[in-house]
């Protein structure tokens, strides 16, 4: 009997694409654009909120994005001096250069002897070498200039540096390496909640707003269902507005983040500037942020109008007439 | 076929027994009227039929479909053999009587110039041709019945289901309507019609089924029943042409010679 049913149903099928197809999308298509105008004062609101949660995740990602870059910039300047001991011989300098290239996170060792310190720290005083004439002995050591790259690791490779044998001294800024990567990781993680408590605000909003306009028209989906309405057929249109209502909310977010780039860029740059690093210009992630925003956008309002959708279509009969 | 078998069921609000025990038969091209009082039970057996309820024992058989097992994905085919007219018509308020009756079609893709040649006949069917640019608002009860009629036969369905259809009716419109019925059975199609007008019943010889408490209190075949055919004259609607000439039509219909004017199809925008 299942057999005769499904058989029965596959029948059906073929006849209806014998007829003229199967889902006519053009227009189930044009009915979910006229539902959005029919039901203006919902579409508004779900529009308004979607678009301002938009603008507030592309400012956050904005954040990030910059603070990921001063990050890098800092660990570009990030430089560890450690001291050679005196006495030590060029063997043992270029023993402790291979020990400082074999520690982990080590980007690059360069040797500057103390003749060249000496000289280096003259022209930082901008004073002539003759100045300093009267003095007998180089006071500086030997020492090794060390770039490290990962500053989450920086408390470790440091230790280990100074562990290496004939390291006299070591010298670093610590104090701002940790501030930063502390700074960092806080506001990645309040841009990650507010991204994620922003996003399913929005999907509820836009749930909402379907669901509203399935009970304003309980009728038509009876209607639909009783002639025959293939559950594809009673969504389509309702996924369209929620497409939609994404799509705009996408355009209106992202017009929205480059008036916003515009008048607050200045700001923020010569806020990074004060750290020796430059805000990321907009032009390198407009593109993505674009992206971003439409597949957000589309994401939230059509996860947001499925939930709606699905919970209404699996009401049947007196059921669904109460809602 | 429709069958149903030691059929039972409670109304899922308030446990209280909606169908109980009930058995009936209803063979292919037969005319039965469900009569019995509010609350007896008829609606949620034109429920069950159109699988918008599940019953708790039994067997239901409509046409293929068991619809105890029948699955999610299966309702909209089974609904598609069925025509079904609402007291309350359940017309769509913003859209023309054309494209009230054209939605169904749309419903399962037929093409737009096979929806205008059939709707314009189920018009002249139902004597609405001058209407189908009116809203359901510019209608007459009875104008709005047969445009939920004209819904219901779209699509050529096997059975037409009518739930009180002369619910919101006057005795005269009532009786054009259920003459209208009475054509369409005579054209072929299994028609079943839940009322409580007795009288009205009465003015045809159909078999009735009366059901109360949920039961089946007697079930009169045709020929019994006629015993109370009132002597007075079913009201006859006026008619030019037939539901096998849809049918007909429908068959015959080629893109290329279907004659559909770009008027005619301007009328479809919703």
């Amino acid at each position: 009997m299942a057999k005769n049913e499904n058989r029965e149903a596959r029948n059906q099928k073929k006849a209806n694409k014998r007829r003229g197809g199967g889902l006519n999308t053009s227009y189930l298509t044009k009915m979910g654009a006229h539902n959005l105008i029919a039901n203006r004062s919902m579409s508004f609101s779900s529009i308004s909120v979607l678009s301002a949660c938009l603008l507030l995740i592309g400012i956050s990602m904005m954040i990030i994005m910059n603070i990921q870059n001063l990050v890098k910039d800092v660990e570009k300047q990030n430089v560890i001096i450690a001291f050679v001991a005196d006495g030590a011989d060029e063997m043992t300098v270029n023993q402790i250069q291979a020990q400082l290239q074999s520690v982990p996170d080590v980007i690059k060792v360069d040797f500057v002897s103390k003749e060249a310190a000496y000289e280096e720290q003259l022209k930082e005083f901008g004073v002539e070498k003759d100045l300093f004439s009267g003095v007998i002995e180089n006071p500086l050591p030997d020492s090794f200039r060390i770039s490290v790259g990962n500053l989450e690791q920086f408390n470790i490779t440091l230790q280990r540096i100074k562990s290496i044998q004939n390291i006299s001294a070591v010298r670093e800024s610590q104090e701002v390496v940790n501030q930063i990567t502390t700074m960092q990781k806080s506001i990645t993680a309040i841009c990650v909640i507010l991204v994620v408590v922003l996003g399913i605000v929005s999907m509820f909003i836009v749930s909402n707003t379907i669901k509203i306009a399935m009970v304003s028209r309980n009728i038509d989906i009876q209607v639909m269902k009783s002639v025959g309405a293939t559950s594809l057929f009673i969504c389509w249109p309702f996924m369209i507005e929620g497409v939609i209502i994404g799509l705009i909310s996408g355009v209106i977010s992202l017009v929205l983040t480059v008036i916003f780039e515009r008048v607050e860029g200045g700001a923020i740059m010569s806020l990074l500037e004060m750290f020796g690093s430059q805000s990321v210009g907009m032009d390198q992630y407009l593109p993505v942020l674009a992206a971003a925003y439409l597949v957000f956008g589309v994401l939230i309002s059509s996860v947001g109008s499925l939930a709606s959708i699905r919970k209404y279509l699996k009401k049947e009969g007196s059921e669904a007439s109460e809602l | 076929m429709i069958e149903f078998k030691n059929v039972k069921m409670r109304y899922k609000t308030n446990d209280a027994v909606a169908l109980d025990d009930v058995s009936v038969r209803i063979d292919d091209g037969e005319f039965v009227f469900i009569v019995g009082a509010s609350g007896a039970g008829k609606s949620s057996f034109l429920n069950v039929i159109m699988g918008q309820e599940k019953v708790d024992s039994g067997i239901v058989r409509v046409g293929p479909y068991t619809l105890n097992t029948i699955k999610r994905r299966q309702l909209p085919y089974l609904r598609r053999m069925l025509g079904i007219v609402f007291q309350d018509f359940r017309l769509i308020p913003k859209m023309t009587v054309y494209d009230n009756i054209a939605f169904a079609l749309r419903v399962i893709g037929m093409s737009e110039k096979k929806i205008t040649k059939r709707v314009r006949y189920v018009l002249k069917l139902v004597d609405l041709s001058e209407k189908a640019t009116s809203y359901p608002n510019q209608l007459s009860q009875g104008e709005r019945q047969r445009v939920a009629i004209a819904r219901a036969l779209i699509n050529n369905p096997g059975v037409i289901i009518a739930d009180e259809p002369t619910g919101n009716l006057d005795p005269v419109l009532s009786g054009e309507i259920m003459s209208l019925f009475d054509k369409i059975n005579a054209l072929g199609a299994t028609v079943v019609v839940v009322t409580h007008d007795l009288e009205l019943v009465h003015q045809f010889d159909h078999r009735i089924v009366t059901i109360e408490n949920g039961k089946i209190l007697s079930d009169i075949p045709a020929k019994t029943a006629g015993e109370f055919v009132s002597k007075e004259e079913p009201v006859q609607v006026q008619q030019d042409v037939s539901l096998a000439q849809v049918q007909e039509e429908d068959v015959e219909i080629d893109e290329a010679s279907a004659g559909v004017t770009d008027e005619e199809q301007g009328q479809e925008g919703v």
